[in-house]
């Protein structure tokens, strides 16, 4: 399960439409609604944390409507920097959801902000947050090869 | 905004509070997209982008390394393991190389090699030094590096240099 390859097509799609409902979370702003929505997105980055970013919903919305109309990838892709950018959006999310959840909802619109961020760069621009980390986590020693 | 409609009992002073709220939420998200855009297109246009040399300790022993310099000028590129970037890079470079004399493509995985990360001042994956046949570092680039901006690279490098070039 730790290793293999996927889709690199099916990652960013996913976070497209992560960021288009963590953009909804911003819209409520400091409300009971954006503090559910954000709960509900925490949960999905729990799956992609646990799963991989293919054992998501949204992974399986691409698997399901998307990749059947696109023809087969030039390329493969290891999901691993995939699943660690969920793990990333987990954690940015929860710590919106607990300080939501203990009556701080300035934070809930603020942490769907940086999440936003990462899930659109990523969607948009190819930007893959892990690659970008990855050395600097080596070289920090934080993380073991 | 239909519930304002509806609810004709609601104050103006209310309404208006509500609406100044909800403008305000749709003013961050407007500033949160151009800010997201700015960053996306700053980090796009820095992929593979040729840069000059960083000041790097003198004397770097590449071959004890175990990276065997070519003649005129290598591409030492520091790569991950699941990095698809450092993969596309290498198929470019290996490319280029292939064909011209002199000219070589080493990759190397940052695992292997974080002393010379550290000392290099390597922070991402793929970074590509271009290293003249003397050792010394004449251009980096990081990010996807395309075809052309490795050519750019390469004529950034002397006709002449090699262990014994003449300065310019």
């Amino acid at each position: 399960m730790s290793t293999g390859m996927i889709d690199p097509r099916g990652p960013r799609v996913g976070a497209s439409i992560t960021s288009v409902l963590l953009a909804v979370v911003v819209l409520l702003g400091q409300s009971t609604a954006g503090l559910l929505l954000l709960t509900f997105m925490m949960l999905s980055f729990l799956l992609g944390t646990l799963r991989g970013a293919e054992g998501t919903w949204q992974g399986w919305v691409f698997k399901t409507f998307v990749r059947p109309r696109l023809d087969p990838p030039a390329e493969m892709e290891d999901r691993r920097p995939p699943r660690f950018a969920q793990g990333i959006g987990l954690l940015v999310t929860a710590v919106g959801v607990v300080l939501g959840a203990f009556g701080m909802l300035s934070a809930v619109p603020i942490a769907a902000g940086v999440a936003f961020v990462a899930a659109a760069l990523n969607a948009v621009f190819n930007l893959c947050l892990g690659c970008e980390l990855y050395l600097l986590l080596r070289r920090s020693g934080l993380v073991r090869a | 905004m239909s519930v304002l409609i509806a609810d004709g009992g609601l104050s103006g002073a209310a309404a208006q509070g509500i609406v100044g709220r909800m403008l305000g939420q749709v003013i961050a998200l407007v500033v949160l997209v151009l800010g997201t855009a700015a960053l996306g297109v700053w980090w796009s246009a820095r992929q593979g982008a040729v840069r000059a040399p960083r000041e790097t300790p003198a004397g770097i022993d590449w071959a004890s390394a175990g990276i065997a310099l070519a003649e005129r000028v290598t591409f030492v590129q520091f790569s991950a393991e699941v990095c698809a970037a450092c993969r596309s890079t290498s198929r470019v470079l290996g490319g280029l190389t292939g064909g011209a004399a002199g000219v070589g493509h080493r990759e190397v995985l940052v695992d292997d090699h974080l002393d010379l990360v550290r000392s290099l001042g390597v922070l991402r994956t793929p970074t590509v030094l271009v290293v003249d046949g003397g050792g010394r570092e004449v251009a980096r680039m990081s990010g996807v590096v395309s075809d052309s901006q490795a050519r750019q690279a390469l004529n950034r490098v002397p006709a002449a240099t090699g262990a014994e070039g003449e300065q310019r």
